[in-house]
């Protein structure tokens, strides 16, 4: 038997399917986390029914992409599970009520029961039942409460017996539904509740949202370098001796050597400059990137299920417009920055090409990863802030002008900001400990093979010549335009593959402050890594991903130059950072006031185009 | 004596609760909305506005939307002032 887990957006469908069948899959407070479906089993006695967590809608017509995947999804299953948040019973029973109209055996839960009391609503389950003709029971998903008897209760799913009210009558029936069992017990607010009504003060939101921000970046450099440390202390001590050991054992060279431990350096193993599979390997994924990646998603894990994220997209909505996205468009840029491959399928939640497109650009030109970053951050660090500050601004730079260009080239329309506010959430550290676990892991087994791939690669390369051929051809761009020297032709190579290794390819070269600055911009903005292409031709199609490939070559051509040209011939790094952001910000608002009459001219113009805001 | 207003909900004044009497929009937009429980006939409470013209943000069937400039100008309430 097939069950769907059905329900709108950020009523708990991902945590209740993760407790039926002991699959992780991301759970977060903001609608839209799920944008796939996933594919689960419950054993219940001698059966194994097939359980599946569709992503949230709204209603049974669909607004984006995320919504199609749900609808196209219920014509596939035996059986529905509708979630209902129960502290909003009235928004969501406009989804039952038009999910009775698919004729399936469904039942109903009413999950966040335990917060739905606290917050004085007492639903009489009995009497919804009679309303809906299906079952109802009450659980808590979070604590795993009630669960057992909706299990127990799976084989009294039925038909409802009650013809669907007519669209324009669904809303009085809600009405009259909600009136019969929901009763309100009027109380103070809580402190949550406090803190909900301030996070969108005109004045003290927008303050407190630039300090989330700002403390999330300094907890990752800061905490990141504390744990780097501690990392690079243990692997000083206990596994460098036994490379040493082996490199010994295996004479110092050859073949085995080169590829494992890669080459001697002042006569000894390096375990950053070596290059093998064994030194530099382990030492990028698990020394440099590990520690900071863990960081990112251990903030970003409390933002999610806290609940910041929303309200986050409010704040920024009418900056982004100016970009041509609107608010909503910062979750799946926040999450490009743990990888781009997640954010690029968040896109799924936006409802226009035009914003897709946009986004799809602004992330795979202009946001590096945390792999990526990490290693920025610890070898452009070295040479001082400045220079990584040079880094963010240029990207900043980019992203502005793409943005904004993007606005008034890309055809279509960006409509305006319309997302539910969820409620915050006090996260429960275990929730939160598997999350960050499930992510780890998924970064290990996805990126490990690709970092051995990318050092195993590389070194073929080299022994191959390849490396030395292509360094011929692209040396007119790459020495005579960016400035820089042949060798980073290897990190362009194994960029394509992977990006994190890429940069710490570098390490051996011995490049200057700028160089590597340089160089290191380059490699986030020529092209996307070999996971993140795969998604976006997925997700976009052969001629957005054909366009975004030229527009990447374009602006890294031009972006390598201006930088040649520039960085520390024309300004110390300081200065030039400082003159990017200022420039980014003067073109942001001096194309505000015209963006914003043109998208207020579009609806007038869309006023009776029904057909076309659909498709 | 009671007077009722008729404004878009992106003027009416923060705190301020009206009816929904019109949504100005094509079928996707009225749809989206009104899933999100903002329709003709819905009493609505502004609770915030970022900025003049930025999202503001709307009590409505129980639960918080954010609902962008463009479509709050688009959206017209009824409002009792005494």
């Amino acid at each position: 038997m097939k069950i769907l887990l059905v329900g709108n957006p950020n009523v708990g469908k991902s945590l209740i399917f993760s407790q039926l069948t002991g699959l992780r899959v991301t759970t977060s407070n903001y609608p839209g986390t799920t944008v796939e479906f996933y594919r689960g089993y419950l054993r219940k006695e001698e059966d194994r029914h097939e359980v599946i967590d569709v992503p949230g809608m709204y209603s049974m017509e669909p607004n984006c992409e995320a919504e199609r995947v749900a609808v196209r999804m219920l014509d596939h299953g035996d059986l529905v599970v509708n979630v209902v948040d129960a502290t909003n019973l009235e928004r969501n029973l406009n989804l039952t009520l038009q999910l009775v109209t698919a004729q399936k055996p469904m039942l109903v839960v009413l999950n966040f029961w335990d917060e739905a009391k606290q917050k004085g609503i007492n639903i009489n389950p009995k009497k919804l039942e009679k309303y809906l003709g299906v079952p109802v029971i009450p659980v808590t998903a979070v604590t795993g409460e009630g669960l057992n008897i909706m299990v127990d209760r799976l084989a009294e799913a039925r038909v409802s017996p009650y013809i669907p009210a007519k669209p324009e009558e669904r809303w009085k029936r809600i009405g009259l539904i909600v009136r019969e069992v929901q009763a309100l017990t009027h109380r103070r607010p809580t402190f949550l509740e406090k803190l909900q009504a301030f996070s969108f003060h005109p004045v003290y939101g927008l303050i407190t949202g630039g300090l989330v921000l700002l403390a999330t970046v300094f907890l990752i450099v800061y905490a990141g370098e504390f744990l780097i440390g501690g990392i690079e202390a243990l692997m000083t001590r206990w596994y460098l001796p036994v490379i040493q050991k082996l490199s010994e054992f295996l004479g110092g060279e050859g073949l085995l050597h080169d590829i494992f431990l890669g080459k001697l350096v002042d006569g000894a193993v390096d375990l950053e400059e070596s290059l093998g599979l064994l030194t530099t390997g382990i030492y990028v994924a698990f020394g440099v990137v590990l520690p900071y990646l863990t960081i990112f998603y251990f903030i970003l894990g409390f933002l999610e299920d806290f609940g910041y994220l929303p309200r986050l997209a409010v704040l920024v909505d009418r900056t982004m417009h100016r970009i041509g996205l609107h608010g909503f468009a910062i979750v799946p840029l926040v999450l490009a920055f743990g990888c781009n491959v997640p954010g690029i399928l968040a896109l799924r939640n936006l409802e226009s090409r035009r914003e897709k497109f946009i986004a799809m650009i602004l992330m795979a030109v202009g946001i590096p990863c945390m792999a990526q970053l990490s290693i920025i951050i610890g070898m452009v660090g070295r040479h001082g802030a400045a220079y990584l500050l040079v880094i963010f601004a240029f990207l900043f730079f980019i992203w502005t002008v793409l943005g904004l260009l993007g606005n008034r080239f890309v055809r279509g329309y960006t409509p305006s900001l319309l997302m539910e506010i969820p409620p915050y959430r006090l996260p429960r550290p275990a929730v939160q400990l598997k999350k960050l676990k499930m992510r780890i892991t998924a970064f290990l087994s996805e990126a490990l093979p690709f970092v051995f791939g990318g050092l195993l690669l590389v070194n073929l390369l080299h022994v191959s010549g390849i490396i030395a051929w292509a360094s011929g051809l692209l040396s007119p761009v790459i020495s005579g335009l960016w400035g820089l020297p042949e060798e980073v032709t290897s990190t362009l190579l194994i960029g394509f593959l992977r990006k994190d290794v890429a940069v710490a390819l570098l390490e051996p070269l011995a490049l200057t402050a700028s160089e590597l600055t340089i160089t290191s911009i380059i490699l986030t903005l020529y092209f996307p890594c070999a996971a993140t292409f795969a998604v976006i031709m997925r997700e976009m199609g052969l001629k957005d991903t054909g366009k975004a490939v030229g527009i990447m070559m374009i602006i890294t051509l031009l972006a390598g130059t201006f930088l040649n040209l520039t960085l520390e011939r024309l300004f110390p790094p300081l200065m030039l950072a400082v003159i990017l952001v200022g420039a980014a910000v003067i073109l942001v608002l001096t194309a505000a006031e015209k963006a914003e009459s043109e998208e207020f001219e579009e609806f007038q113009a869309k006023k009776n185009d029904s057909v076309s805001e659909i498709k | 004596m009671n007077n009722k207003f008729l404004v878009t909900l992106a003027d009416l004044p923060r705190g301020q609760t009206g009816r929904v009497v019109r949504v100005d929009g094509g079928l996707g937009m009225r749809r989206h909305l009104e899933a999100l429980g903002i329709h003709p006939g819905v009493m609505v409470t502004k609770m915030s506005v970022i900025s003049g013209r930025g999202p503001s943000i709307i009590n409505a069937a129980g639960g918080q939307v954010a609902v962008g400039y463009g479509k709050t100008r688009r959206i017209w309430v009824e409002v009792e002032q005494r």
